[in-house]
């Protein structure tokens, strides 16, 4: 199966996590709160990468937010994702949602314990 | 003035003191001295020249038609003195003097002036103290300077020429008029009319205006240049007055400021226990608004850095795949390798069935069992086509695709330090976070303890004192300006009073001048006037006296005074005498001479020496007949025993002549001279050269060259 034959798919995250998100995004008039993030695509970046990391995928739930596809290349990670979409015959897009929503949750969990979006670089 | 006595002392020949003793008992003017030459004629005239102007003159020189005075002589020195020889060689003490006394209008005048060696012995006058007494009536006795001015009062020295006259001068006034010479005469008119004096007047007048002008003009100019300064100064006081009321507002204003913000330092200092509490509040607060920017800085740095965040965890995951690749790529790349000899194998196999010939290749030679040969090659052939075809299927990716997929990764791979500079960042930011939150809980703190109306109020009243502060600062520095201004327009103002000064225009200069400039004037046109008359008086009296004096009155009937002072003998006919004998030429001499004395007005002995060395006979009698004639004035004549015979002068003029002379030395007489003896009886003893009178005893050296003075008797 060739990159031609795997989906692409959409981006999405449920409301929560997307909210999570919004609340990521740098406010100059927030400089105390933990805002990393220039735009959502970054955050969400940064959580399906967190997901990935944990190799654990969430499925949505509730509405699901859509995330900009222009600014986000599902096809830039398909070298990590290719086997994994083939083997399940599931879009790129819908992969690396779910583990965005992986991602959310875990920031959710971070800051729950009182720790930054950053220190889960660590 | 008629002199009454002469007393010489010391002078010229006249050895000790010789009293000349001129009352007469009778109303005769005429006085003479015979002598021979050397024996004091002279002497006594220059005496009295000395004793009433303080200098004897040799004689003068008529030069170009001018009259070139003589050469003072000395008192003592070298050469001809006034001294007496003998007193001035052999005298202790040199000292001369000369008395006149004489009867004025004024009363009695007498005249005293001395020459003493200051030294033992008097080389020159500068060691003569010299001294002058005047007397003049009743008036006190005075001396020095004022004693001549007293003389001036009854002898002018300009006119001493007039009165004092010698035979030499005489001629020397006859050659002037004969050269028709105008210019010496004209002098001598002049002085009589004393014109030196009112020209010298004039010129002193002028000069006087000249100076008084300058003054003027010096005033008038200081005047303008006041006026302009007063102007000014009015103006620059108004300034002034601008600049001090200027001072005074922005004295007031200060004042002002000053006080608002004393009352703002009261209100301030009765929150004075609250001071370091919002000393430091407002420390915080800056703290806090620097912390916060900075802050903002480091949150930014973290957004940058957090760019790069989502590759450093991706790589966690991406790495193990980029391991699995790698370790593919080189399986991959065995097989490849694998496979091409295992197909170059089986090539080389293939041809070697192909082409085989039954020949060893080795020997060359022929091979026992061809078919088993065959048969072998046959087996490796297939052989190798089983490991081709295991080796081809078990490749699942080709190397191509693994490069992709590797470059494909590499591009998720993040720097070695991404991850350290993300944590570093985020540490940064987060100490910023609690350093601020450490900041606002200490400014809580604080807050807590001042009320916000407090609070407030301070920040407002320091907020005050500050604007307040400046307000202060501005309005000194006006002021300052303001003083300077004032301190210059002060400078200014002083220079400009200075300048103003208490100028005011000299009136009495400017009456002064004025009058000056009429005496000038009046000068002027008197001196023109006066001339005239003069020269008419001149002309009248010079012909009186000419018509008396010349032998032919009815021929000569007067003399020609002009305008320039030229003069002419008229004759009968009414024109000129165009070439006069000498003597008719000195006769009008001596008629002008006498002329300018009598126009003079000054009432003064004349004193005539060697009077008639140029006359014939009768004009010497004439010129006696005239002048021993004259009312009033004295005429004393010093003749030579040439000019005049004593026998016969005394005998033809006896009714004339007051009284008479002769001056004789001691080698002069061959009998007795004194008064008392004349005896013939003398002897001579020509070793000593002396007489001895046999009756009298009285001795004489015929060697003493002294001047022996005997009354004639008339």
């Amino acid at each position: 199966m060739s990159d031609d034959e795997i989906k692409k798919g959409s981006l999405g995250i449920s409301e929560t996590s997307h909210a999570l998100l919004v609340s990521l995004v740098f406010d100059a008039n927030k400089p105390t709160q933990d805002r990393p993030f220039e735009s959502i695509v970054e955050a969400f970046r940064f959580a399906f990468t967190l997901g990935l990391t944990s190799g654990k995928r969430t499925k949505r739930s509730g509405e699901i937010a859509g995330v900009a596809p222009r600014q986000f290349n599902v096809l830039d990670y398909s070298v990590i994702l290719k086997e994994e979409a083939q083997k399940n015959s599931e879009s790129l897009g819908l992969i690396i949602s779910e583990y965005a929503e992986t991602g959310c949750n875990l920031i959710e969990n971070a800051f729950s314990q009182s720790k930054s979006v950053l220190s889960l670089v660590e | 003035m008629r002199l009454t006595h002469l007393i010489l002392s010391n002078i010229g020949p006249f050895r000790g003191r010789h009293i000349i003793d001129m009352t007469s008992p009778n109303s005769a003017t005429g006085y003479a001295f015979f002598a021979k030459n050397s024996r004091g004629k002279t002497t006594i005239y220059n005496a009295m020249r000395w004793c009433l102007f303080g200098e004897a003159r040799e004689r003068g020189k008529i030069v170009n038609g001018k009259r070139i005075p003589g050469s003072i002589r000395p008192i003592v020195g070298d050469g001809k003195i006034l001294m007496n020889d003998s007193a001035y060689e052999n005298d202790d003490q040199q000292e001369m003097s000369v008395m006149l006394i004489a009867e004025g209008k004024s009363g009695s005048i007498q005249v005293n002036r001395s020459a003493k060696s200051t030294t033992k012995f008097a080389r020159s006058d500068e060691q003569m103290e010299v001294n002058i007494d005047v007397s003049i009536g009743s008036k006190p006795l005075v001396s020095g300077k004022k004693a001549q001015e007293a003389i001036e009062t009854f002898f002018p020295r300009g006119l001493e020429r007039f009165f004092f006259i010698d035979g030499e001068s005489l001629e020397e006034y006859t050659e002037m008029m004969e050269s028709n010479a105008i210019e010496g005469l004209q002098d001598e008119v002049n002085a009589v009319l004393g014109i030196p004096a009112l020209v010298k007047g004039s010129d002193d007048l002028s000069f006087l205006r000249q100076t008084l002008k300058s003054k003027i003009d010096k005033t008038s100019k200081a005047l303008k240049q006041s006026t302009s300064a007063r102007d000014d100064l009015i103006a620059h006081k108004r300034v002034m007055q601008e600049k001090m009321a200027t001072v005074t507002k922005k004295q007031n204003e200060l004042t002002t400021v000053v006080g608002k913000l004393d009352d703002t330092l009261e209100k301030m200092n009765a929150n004075k226990e609250l001071a370091p509490l919002l000393e430091e509040l407002k420390s915080l607060e800056t703290q806090i608004t620097l912390k916060q920017a900075n802050l903002v800085e480091a949150a930014k740095d973290k957004v940058s850095e957090s760019t790069k965040a989502w590759k450093v965890l991706l790589w966690s995951r991406a790495s193990t795949f980029h391991s699995e690749l790698t370790v593919q790529k080189q399986d991959a790349d065995n097989c490849e390798r694998i496979i091409q000899s295992t197909k170059e194998e089986i090539e080389r196999i293939q041809q070697n069935i192909e082409l085989f010939k039954g020949i060893c290749e080795t020997c060359h030679q022929p091979l026992p069992n061809i078919e088993k040969h065959k048969s072998k090659l046959q087996n490796d052939l297939k052989e190798r086509q089983s490991i081709l075809a295991r080796l081809e299927s078990s490749v699942n990716h080709s190397p191509d695709d693994l490069i992709i997929a590797l470059g494909e990764l590499q591009k998720l791979k993040p720097q070695p330090d991404w991850k350290e500079r993300i944590l570093k960042s985020e540490q940064k930011w987060k100490r910023m976070c609690n350093d601020l939150e450490s900041l606002n809980e200490q400014k809580t703190n604080i807050n807590s303890k001042v009320s916000e109306e407090a609070k407030s109020s301070a920040g407002e009243l320091g907020e005050l004192k500050g604007r307040q502060e400046v307000m202060v600062h501005r309005r000194q520095q006006e002021l300052q300006e303001t003083r300077k201004d004032v301190d210059i327009a002060e400078l200014e103002l002083k220079r400009l009073e200075r300048l103003s000064g208490n100028t005011s225009q000299d009136k009495e200069s400017l009456l002064l001048n004025n009058i000056i400039g009429k005496l000038q004037v009046a000068i002027r046109d008197t001196i023109a006037s006066y001339r005239e008359k003069a020269r008419s008086e001149v002309e009248k009296c010079a012909s009186e006296v000419f018509v008396k004096l010349n032998n032919s009155p009815e021929v000569y009937t007067g003399i020609k005074v002009d305008k320039n002072f030229r003069t002419q003998i008229r004759n009968s006919k009414g024109g000129f005498e165009r070439s006069p004998s000498s003597g008719l030429t000195s006769m009008m001499t001596i008629s002008v001479i006498d002329a300018l004395r009598q126009v003079s007005g000054i009432d003064a002995p004349v004193f005539l020496d060697t009077p008639a060395r140029s006359l014939d006979e009768e004009h010497k009698k004439d010129l006696l007949d005239y002048f021993w004639q004259s009312e009033g004035h004295q005429f004393l004549i010093f003749a030579h025993s040439g000019e005049y015979n004593v026998e016969e002068t005394v005998r033809e003029h006896k009714g004339m002549l007051a009284k008479a002379w002769t001056l004789t030395y001691p080698r002069d007489h061959s009998s007795c001279y004194l008064e008392s003896c004349l005896s013939t009886d003398v002897f001579y003893d020509s070793s000593s050269k002396k007489y001895s009178c046999q009756s009298c005893q009285h001795e004489w050296n015929t060697e003493t060259k002294e001047t022996i003075v005997s009354e004639v008797k008339l």
